[in-house]
């Protein structure tokens, strides 16, 4: 790595406290995610016991509605955990961008701090390297508070879903779809993006009509990212950053800000 | 739980006929194993990304296929309300794309979209 960082990482209590202290107020925006998934857990009844026990221990904010959005009987497994790992890679890059900001951090400190990344804490570590700010207590604070902050929110969102009435009424079937086309528009990068999306607004289609429930979401996914792949393009050598850097120093590709 | 669709009620009953030892798992044992098989999918994806950049480089072309698939797997979830849906589910879906576009706000554009379906369905 030729941009290997001249700041070594730490990890200490004041930066844990200082990740939590910056999260309390911008965690408030989460909330309205939460609240959703509480209520929308209700209207397709799965019960408040298993949506509380998802949320703490998946807090991914996007599977856990698609999950939602699969969850009738019989469970249909293998499209539900596909779509949860589909949805999930995007951390995959989180931590490929995040790295040299971490890079030589001991394994016990650094994948808890791992396992409670989300899309906020990710993109508040991300600004905090820019500034040059190295400690990683950031990371693990920060999500800490997102935990705290996710749980209170679905269980409002829980208790507030069964006093609702008629949810359909209240446009709460929207929600679910509603957050997927805000995710979607934020990770619109351009005319590259139509083809790729368009093939899977159609293979999904397709399979939705013709094959059991869940499954769509697996075709168009896997039909969308080969199409995608097949039309990437290497970069003209000229342009082409040497070494095998480029995924450290150019960060993430333009991913939509999803919460948590 | 939503109610049981024929075929399962059927599985019960061949099940229940056969005088075989109860081997279907209960919905429940086996919502939570799917809990937590997305929790280990999940607790993965945030550890992989650390794990792998100590070891190897993601391509760049393995990085458009991850982000092609990301875009798709939403894409594939929204195409069916959006098709099947009726109009205040689409009114719903262009106000959160188009407040989305406008202000990045995320929440915003998830309350807005709620409110025009809502709002759609008082006045019609």
């Amino acid at each position: 790595m030729s941009d290997a960082p001249t700041t070594m990482p730490s990890f200490t209590r004041a930066g844990v406290f200082d990740g939590m202290r910056q999260t309390i107020w911008i965690g408030i925006f989460v909330m309205p995610f939460g609240i959703a998934f509480g209520v929308s857990a209700v209207q397709q009844g799965m019960t408040p016991t298993l949506a509380m026990l998802m949320s703490a221990l998946v807090m991914a904010g996007g599977s856990q509605f698609a999950a939602l959005d699969l969850w009738a009987a019989p469970l249909p497994v293998v499209p539900i955990l596909l779509a949860t790992a589909a949805i999930n890679a995007r951390h995959v890059l989180y931590g490929a961008a995040l790295y040299p900001w971490v890079r030589g951090l001991p394994a016990h400190q650094l994948y808890p701090s791992a396992l409670v990344m989300v899309d906020l804490n990710w993109a508040m570590a991300m600004q905090a390297r820019q500034r040059g700010y190295y400690d990683v207590g950031l990371l693990l604070g920060s999500g800490i508070v997102m935990v705290i902050v996710w749980l209170t929110s679905v269980a409002i969102g829980l208790v507030a879903g069964s006093a609702i009435g008629d949810p359909r009424q209240w446009g709460i079937d929207a929600v679910m779809p509603c957050v997927f086309a805000a995710t979607l528009t934020a990770m619109w990068r351009g005319t590259g993006d139509v083809a790729p999306w368009g093939f899977a607004a159609v293979t999904a289609y397709a399979a939705y009509l013709y094959l059991p429930p869940g499954w769509h979401v697996v075709v168009g996914a896997i039909a969308g990212g080969v199409l995608g792949l097949m039309l990437y393009r290497e970069p003209p050598p000229s342009e082409a950053p040497s070494g095998s850097d480029s995924v450290d120093s150019d960060g993430p590709p333009a991913q939509g800000r999803e919460t948590p | 739980m939503t109610p049981l669709p024929p075929q399962t009620v059927l599985a019960e009953t061949v099940l229940a006929k056969s005088g075989l030892p109860e081997t279907a798992m209960p919905d429940t044992v086996l919502a939570v194993a799917v809990i937590l098989a997305m929790a280990v999918i999940t607790g993965g994806s945030r550890m992989a990304g650390f794990f792998l950049m100590a070891r190897i480089t993601i391509t760049p072309r393995f990085e458009a296929f991850l982000t092609s698939l990301a875009g798709a797997v939403l894409v594939a979830m929204i195409t069916p309300p959006a098709i099947n849906g009726d109009a205040a589910m689409r009114a719903a879906l262009i106000a959160a794309a188009t407040v989305m576009a406008l202000t990045r706000k995320a929440a915003l554009a998830m309350m807005m979209g709620l409110i025009a379906a809502a709002a759609w369905r008082f006045a019609l």
